[in-house]
């Protein structure tokens, strides 16, 4: 989807194609893992973060979910060190960073905040390029990376390298932002609230793209936000935290939809849980009823959820509807689905979600 | 006399169409009005020139106003204001940074109260002052003049600094920037059009100043414009007078357009 890659302001420029934009990153992701770590501020008896023990897998997105202050942020600013752990060890990729020059570490974690944090007075070339530049690159494999970044994030380097911050949109920004923390290829990326500040439509864009281009990269990110409906979205795994970063559950975002550890969770994914569970299901992974020769039902694509099918169904007052391969009902029909359907999928998920979950409370206890 | 400025990125989508590809911003309208000045300024000088020329004058009179005479105070001024701003910008800038840094935080109010203090003493009884102190002379001018200007660098170079965004200093951080490339890639650079309007302002007041320095004979304009009121020959008092208001008007201007070169493209 490059054109949907570009703001509405761009999109006389040329789209670039999918596959001629280069392979963004050559390095994988890296686990991380938080061994008893804990942060007390000086002159306050309770910690910040009190003993969290945490295991991030490689290549996964975790979204670190919970109130303001509950230490979320501070927890996911001690794995760059901005915030020193008072103890604990810190491990990514098996390596002790807590032993490693905090800034060199730094320079090896991508990061991106929610103002951005561009500098003003940089191009938008010089601003992706200062960490490869401090990691000793050369000029020329620095503007070879710039380039390639800013064709990966839908920002033709022609137009936009030489530009200053303010000559772009926030949405635009953000991406130059999003660039910046890649520059480096770093295993591990921090993202604190990163499209927090954006109006609703550029931030699922924006969530869009970053999660295709995470597809493609499989870097470890670990991803804060106080938006459930985000951690849902964003997830391979969501921690839901809870005062003093105390973990009330970790699980994929199905798992903690269809059996909330506790009330703390429940109410934090408020009302309407069952039908966010149908939003993460996709209608290509359901099991489809035969195609039925009456084709003057609703039509819906196999790329929507379950949640949209039913949504079809109320819009139309139809209990039954086709899925095709593209919404316009021209291309193939591949089966049909039922309201039962939908029911029973919300059951059987449950149910076969329960051993998954223990597992991973094992893990993260 | 204190311009803060806050440094903030700002989407600007609306008015972006207006740049062209690859530009840097547009430079804001200052320069053009910048021209003004120094045609004013010497057109002041010329209606000087011209009237002085059409008085007689008496040998007291032709003395302290021969080319001579003139230009051996013009360049004792110059001199006494140029050295004196250098100097203030040596102390005070680096005093600010340093008194903006988090371990520093605590003796902030007590530099800024120095700064204050030097500022609040009449001119000329710190002048008269120092002289009692250490002699009179050129090098006692200075140090007057540096304590005298040195809190309006000093409150800029703060407030500059205190005024970039934490957000890009945590970002500058969190991407593995030292304190010190910090400081000298980020901080610095956004509070230079702070810093300079502090310089600006300081540079106006040590060339007023300087016109004291004669009562501690350290020369200057100030010379002959007390000597027209000692002797009673008025001419002399408005040749000086003018001379040093175009010199402080001068500085002024070049102060302005310093601005507007050395501010930082982007913001």
């Amino acid at each position: 989807m490059p054109d949907t890659a570009l703001d509405s302001m761009t999109s006389q420029a040329p789209a670039t194609s999918q596959t001629s934009v280069p392979v963004p990153s050559r390095t994988g992701g890296a686990t991380i893992q938080l061994l008893d770590v804990t942060k007390t501020y000086s002159g306050q008896d309770a910690p910040a973060v009190d003993h969290i023990t945490l295991e991030i897998p490689a290549g996964e997105i975790v979204v670190f979910v919970g109130p303001s202050g509950c230490g979320k942020t501070t927890t996911m600013k001690m794995i760059n060190r901005l915030i020193e752990p008072t103890s604990g060890q810190l491990l990514i990729g098996g390596t002790d960073v807590l032993k490693l020059d905090a800034d060199q570490h730094r320079r090896n974690v991508g990061y991106v905040i929610q103002q951005i944090g561009l500098f003003p007075h940089m191009r938008i070339a010089e601003n992706i390029g200062l960490v490869p530049r401090m990691l000793g690159w050369s000029r020329a494999k620095t503007a070879a990376r710039v380039e390639e970044l800013l064709e990966i994030v839908g920002l033709p380097p022609g137009e936009y390298a030489r530009r200053y911050p303010r000559e772009l949109s926030g949405g635009q920004q953000q991406r130059v932002g999003v660039a910046r923390a890649l520059a480096a290829d770093p295993p591990v990326m921090l993202m604190d609230e990163p499209f927090g500040a954006t109006d609703p439509i550029t931030r699922d864009r924006l969530q869009n793209e970053f999660l295709r281009l995470q597809r493609e990269m499989g870097k470890t990110v670990v991803f804060v936000t106080h938006d459930f409906d985000e951690a849902l979205k964003m997830g391979d795994r969501i921690v839901v935290l809870g005062p003093r970063s105390v973990i009330a559950q970790y699980d994929t975002p199905e798992a903690i939809l269809a059996a909330p550890a506790n009330e703390y969770v429940s109410s934090f994914i408020g009302s309407g849980g069952q039908l966010k569970r149908l939003g993460l299901m996709l209608l290509r992974d359901a099991v489809l009823r035969p195609a039925p020769a009456r084709r003057d039902l609703p039509v819906i694509t196999v790329e929507a959820t379950l949640h949209d099918a039913l949504d079809v169904m109320l819009e139309n007052g139809r209990e039954k509807i086709l899925v095709a391969e593209d919404e316009s009902g021209a291309g193939k029909v591949l089966g049909a689905i039922r309201m039962d359907d939908l029911m029973a999928a919300i059951s059987d998920e449950s149910n076969d979600e329960q051993p998954a979950k223990a597992e991973m409370s094992a893990v993260s206890s | 006399m204190t311009t803060a400025v806050v440094v903030q990125v700002e989407p600007q989508a609306a008015t972006r169409s207006r740049w062209v590809r690859g530009s840097s911003l547009r430079r804001p309208p200052g320069l053009a009005g910048m021209a003004v000045r120094p045609i004013v300024l010497s057109a002041a000088l010329l209606g000087l020139y011209l009237w002085v020329h059409a008085q007689a004058l008496d040998s007291i009179e032709s003395r302290v106003l021969s080319p001579q005479a003139i230009k051996l105070a013009l360049w004792q001024h110059v001199q006494l204001s140029v050295l004196a701003t250098a100097l203030t910008i040596a102390i005070a800038v680096p005093l600010g940074v340093l008194l903006t840094r988090p371990f520093a935080r605590w003796i902030k109010p007590i530099g800024l109260g120095l700064g204050n203090f030097g500022q609040a003493i009449p001119s000329i009884g710190l002048m008269v002052l120092l002289a009692l102190w250490i002699g009179v002379g050129f090098w006692t001018a200075v140090v007057g003049l540096v304590a005298y200007a040195t809190l309006p660098i000093l409150r800029n170079t703060i407030v500059g600094l205190d005024g970039v965004d934490p957000a890009l200093k945590e970002a500058a951080r969190g991407m593995g920037m030292s304190r010190l490339a910090v400081l000298r890639r980020v901080e610095l650079p956004l509070a230079v059009p702070v810093i300079l309007a502090g310089v600006r302002t300081a540079l106006v007041l040590t060339v007023a100043t300087a016109a004291l320095a004669t009562f501690i004979d350290a020369g200057g304009l100030g010379g002959g414009l007390v000597a027209g009121i000692e002797l009673g020959r008025p001419i002399l008092s408005v040749t000086y007078g003018v001379l040093a208001a175009v010199l402080a008007l001068s500085a002024d201007w070049l102060g302005g357009i310093a601005e507007e070169v050395l501010r930082p493209r982007g913001i």
